[in-house]
């Protein structure tokens, strides 16, 4: 394929070299990005056109093998050509075969006549027009000035206009970066830091994601003037592996004028104040801390400033040592490396209180942004604490009644759960479930916790009587206080118990200890297939139609046992070590008969897989177990659930009115027929739907055929 | 049937949890005291309307000094929800934290949890337990010219250090987990004077660091021995001191938390012991 872009990034930490290479470069047109590290290599490589690498051994923070290993596995990258640039020093490290083994196209060994280096790469890439006025620019290097223009083929003449004007323009990078305030929409503001500036740009650290040509609008930190500057972004500034760390902003034209004065005041501003002035005592965060990056101990952080932080710990140490902090929460995960300043014991003795220095280790700077965000001066306690606990997941919320639901599009804020907040009952739960752990609960011993669901809290035990490993699923508070439930629970868990079949998961006991109403049931040693779907596990075509095939038969069996499952989604599915199937987690399967139990005022399942009949509260059948089935299968075979939405409300509200999104255009791979079933699985009308398992299992074996 | 203390309950909370317990549990009414013995409960209940935290943590952590180790769930109970965080008292060693005013299902369930008999161990955690009892036994009888008598194990949900000293020391490879020796100061003075041979009262803080990290590195050695044979392979760590009272460490999901209490005289220690094999 033919290297249709233009520039060429040159990564060496010789500055002999680079002068060397630069100058052959430069007569021959060619337009140069320098850079000594891969964080700036990585920038140059996404900021610019580049379309071939010339690279040392060593870069300041990795040996130029790591970085082409990087390279080779990014595949955004990968086809960039690459030249190593070999001395005879350096060849020990690294030889010209190793570094052809390792992908790279070409390699040229130092000292090198002008000639054989131009002629090395113009076998990689296309000289440049004469045309042009070449130049060259360095990132991360202050001591090149930029000077001349860059002319680049495709763009337009005011983008042209405008790249000569920005680079061109005088840019003032600060020792100390000034904090400001980011937003995008004027209504929540994030903190951010200006790395340098321009007469009419900036470039801003900070954790706030944007793309080329979206508005940004800058304000000061505890603004209390009202100034908001408006501009666009026009530079996406990367970290390691890619990350986005920060962008380039122009102001607009009527902007210009506005930013100056705000950017000189803000400088003015940081100048007066030392860095402690800046330095944020929040609510404690917690962290953990090691001596040795093996062995981690929680720790609270207390508070920070731009090289320190203030941390409580019980872990021993003293002055000069060493010391590791490991954040990991919000996506963030980081590791810095400290050296502690000062050791001060809290009053009780058996708290220290540690001063960490992490001037050595640029990663806290991104700690630091991302705290300040956290813990940011205009969000509540409240908002504080909102903002480190986990949202609930969409599959794990469970309906508690029909009168509840308002089924309206409506708004994220919208809350199916009237009465308290969700949290509540859900924390309730599990200081119920750890309570049971190490105890005893008749013949059953209960060993560990597993897991919690809508319906109750699933621990490992150990059955006394029969030494045998088994399940232990315990009923949530919530629902064992319920009569109504209790009793139909245990009238179906006793049908459920009869049940004897290969795929489903047998129920051994149902007991009552101490009023704590529990089941014990078949242990499966395997994952769910929801497991799977976390891992992104590929699943073979065939190994999902016998999946499918297996679910009917063991569907129809508890159907014909007058049996609706109620549940079925991936969690429910567990995979043995032998590949074979297990359905588990009858708790709120129901007798498919019309007795006093079928109207209840209820709706209980998974918001991802519920039919519209559940969720109607009309009368359901096993139509509405093959409509979950369906939605099973459509998540496992393109990876995501049918509909997904962030609310629950939304997801239903789907699940009723819009058309089910055509599974061939999310999974091109899938077999047409097999996108024809599940989708016939998912029809919004019943009567559309295949009227039994047998059926599905026909359409299956004819298709294949 | 169980027993259960309540202290400084009031009389509408004693009332409510005398109805609550009087099918399965004998309960004892009492106003709190620093000197009751509490070993022979099976739970404790503190209730505070007070909200003087300084002096509930203080009693919280005297009445886990009574408890010697032994699994005995201290429940703090108030007379309304709080919405600011109940995190010390669990640092300060409560097991569970309830008011009076949520709901009656699930504060029955709670306690009706910890009601529940402690589980004993299986033969399959045996076969691991066990070389760490004569381990520690071992060690501290020849290190330290101790005799510490081994009263039983149970099992917990979290691997919160209530002591004043500890040293962990972190497994890995094909059997990984965590072991976990806690001193109160006054026994890890003691031991680790003993070890090295030096009065009680010049043991200093970095003594006391050098010496419960070579307890634990010796006692995990010397239980690796026995356990490779039972087909628990592991590499040790470097063993870490901690001091400090209340901290939790993490553990790998789904694994049990052994707690293995000796007595030395009047004096406990505990060692925990998690282990899975992958």
């Amino acid at each position: 394929m033919e290297n249709t872009k233009t520039d060429i990034l040159l990564i060496s930490i010789s500055q002999e070299l680079i002068d060397f290479v630069l100058s052959v470069l430069d007569n021959e047109g060619y337009c140069v990005h320098i850079a000594s590290s891969m964080r700036d290599a990585l920038s140059a490589i996404d900021s610019n056109p580049v379309g071939l690498i010339l690279c040392g051994t060593e870069l300041e923070d990795i040996s130029g093998e790591q970085f082409l290993s990087y390279l080779k596995k990014d595949p955004r990258r990968e086809s960039i050509p690459f030249i190593f640039l070999l001395s005879a020093e350096s060849q020990k490290e690294l030889s010209p075969k190793r570094a052809i083994q390792l992908g790279a196209e070409n390699f040229i060994f130092f000292p090198a006549e002008g000639s054989v280096i131009i002629s090395c790469i113009m076998d990689l890439l296309k000289p440049p027009q004469k045309s042009q006025n070449p130049t060259s620019s360095s990132i991360g290097n202050d001591s090149k000035d930029l000077q001349a223009n860059i002319i680049r083929p495709g763009l337009t003449q005011s983008e042209q206009k405008y790249i000569t004007e920005r680079r061109t323009e005088k840019r003032e990078r600060f020792d100390v970066p000034i904090p400001i305030e980011i937003s995008r929409d004027t209504k929540n503001w994030i903190h951010g830091f200006i790395l340098n500036r321009g007469k009419s740009s900036a470039m801003i650290e900070t954790s706030l994601r944007r793309r080329y040509g979206d508005d940004i609008y800058v304000r000061e930190p505890k603004d209390e003037t009202g100034i908001v500057v408006t501009g666009s972004v026009i530079h996406v500034l990367l970290g390691d592996e890619s990350k986005q760390i920060g962008f380039g902003v122009v102001f607009r034209k009527n902007n210009n004028v506005l930013w100056h004065s705000f950017s000189e005041r803000l400088m003015n501003k940081t100048k007066e104040q030392p860095i402690a002035a800046i330095r944020r005592d929040f609510f404690p965060i917690a962290a953990e801390v090691s001596r040795d990056g093996i062995f981690w101990i929680d720790a609270q952080i207390t508070g920070c400033d731009l090289l320190s932080a203030s941390i409580k710990t019980s872990i021993l140490a003293k002055p000069q040592d060493k010391m590791i902090l490991k954040f990991e929460r919000h996506s963030i995960k980081n590791i810095v490396d400290g050296k502690i300043k000062k050791v001060e014991l809290e009053q009780n003795e058996f708290l220290s209180k540690i001063e960490l220095d992490f001037a050595e280790d640029e990663g806290w700077f991104q700690l630091y942004n991302h705290f300040a965000v956290i813990a940011g001066p205009e969000s509540s306690e409240e908002e504080k604490c909102e903002n480190i606990q986990k949202k609930p997941q969409p599959n794990e919320i469970m309906i508690k009644s029909a009168e509840d639901l308002n089924i309206k599009k409506s708004d994220s804020s919208s809350s199916i759960r009237k009465g308290p907040p969700l949290k509540k009952p859900e924390s309730q739960n599990k200081r119920f479930y750890l309570s049971l752990i190490g105890r005893k609960m008749d013949n059953y011993e209960v060993v560990s916790f597993i897991n919690a669901g809508g319906m109750g809290g699933v621990f490992k035990g150990w059955d006394t009587a029969l030494e045998r490993d088994v399940a232990l699923k315990v009923i949530s508070w919530e629902l064992s206080s319920q009569e109504e439930f209790v009793k139909m629970f245990l009238k179906e868990a006793r049908l459920v118990s009869k049940l004897n079949h290969p795929n489903i998961a047998q129920i051994y006991y149902i007991g009552n200890s101490n009023g704590i109403m529990y089941y014990a049931m078949e242990f499966i040693h395997g994952h769910t297939l929801a497991d799977s779907l976390k891992n992104n596990t590929n699943f073979k075509i065939l190994q999902i139609i016998n999946y499918l095939k297996t679910l009917c038969s063991a569907l129809d069996f508890v159907w014909k046992n007058d049996i609706i499952h109620r549940d079925i989604k991936p969690a429910n599915i567990m995979v043995t070590g032998s590949d074979e199937l297990k359905l588990v987690d009858f708790g709120v399967a129901k007798l498919d008969k019309k007795d006093k139990m079928q109207k209840e005022n209820k709706i209980v399942g998974s918001p991802l897989y519920l039919s519209p009949e559940a969720i109607r509260n009309q009368e359901i059948d096993n139509r509405s177990d093959i409509y979950s089935l369906g939605a099973t299968f459509y998540h496992l075979l393109a990876g995501t659930p049918p509909f997904y939405d962030n609310s629950c409300s939304n997801i239903l509200y789907k699940q009723l009115n819009d058309p089910v999104p055509p599974l061939k255009q999310k999974a091109p791979q899938v077999p047409g027929y097999l996108c024809n079933i599940i989708e016939k699985m998912m029809a919004k009308s019943c009567e559309e739907r295949f009227q039994n398992y047998q059926e599905i299992i026909d359409c299956l074996n004819s298709s294949v055929c | 049937m169980a027993k259960v203390l309540l202290n400084d309950c009031s009389p509408d909370a004693s009332q409510i949890l005398t109805d609550m317990l009087k099918d399965n549990a004998e309960v004892v009414v009492e106003p709190f005291s620093e000197q009751r013995e509490i070993t022979e409960f099976n739970l404790v209940i503190l209730y505070s309307e007070s909200g003087d935290d300084q002096n509930i943590l203080r009693k919280i952590k005297n009445l886990h000094f009574r408890t010697k180790f032994r699994n005995i769930p201290i429940i703090l109970l108030k007379a309304k929800s709080e919405l600011f965080s109940d995190q010390p008292y669990f640092n300060f060693g409560v097991s569970e934290f309830m008011a009076l005013d949520e709901p009656q299902p699930i504060f029955n369930q709670i306690l009706q949890g910890y009601l529940n008999p402690g589980r004993q161990p299986l033969e399959r955690e045996l076969i691991y337990l066990t070389p760490f009892i004569e381990s520690t036994k071992n060690v501290l009888s020849k290190m330290a010219l101790m005799e510490p008598e081994f009263k039983g194990v149970y099992f917990k949900n979290s691997l919160r250090i209530l002591g004043d000293v500890s040293g962990v020391i972190g497994l890995s490879g094909p059997t990984e987990g965590t072991v976990i020796i806690t001193f109160l100061w006054k026994l890890a003075q003691r031991v680790v004077a003993n070890i090295m041979t030096v009065k009680e009262n010049e043991i200093n803080a970095e003594m006391i660091h050098d010496g419960v990290g070579e307890i634990i590195n010796m006692i995990s050695g010397s239980a690796k021995k026995s356990l490779s044979a039972a087909s628990y392979d592991f590499q040790l760590s470097i063993p870490t001191v901690i001091v400090g009272w209340g901290h939790e460490l993490g553990h790998p999901d789904n694994a049990t938390i052994a707690v293995l209490t000796f007595d030395v005289g009047d004096q406990a220690f505990v060692l925990h012991v998690s282990l899975t094999q992958k």
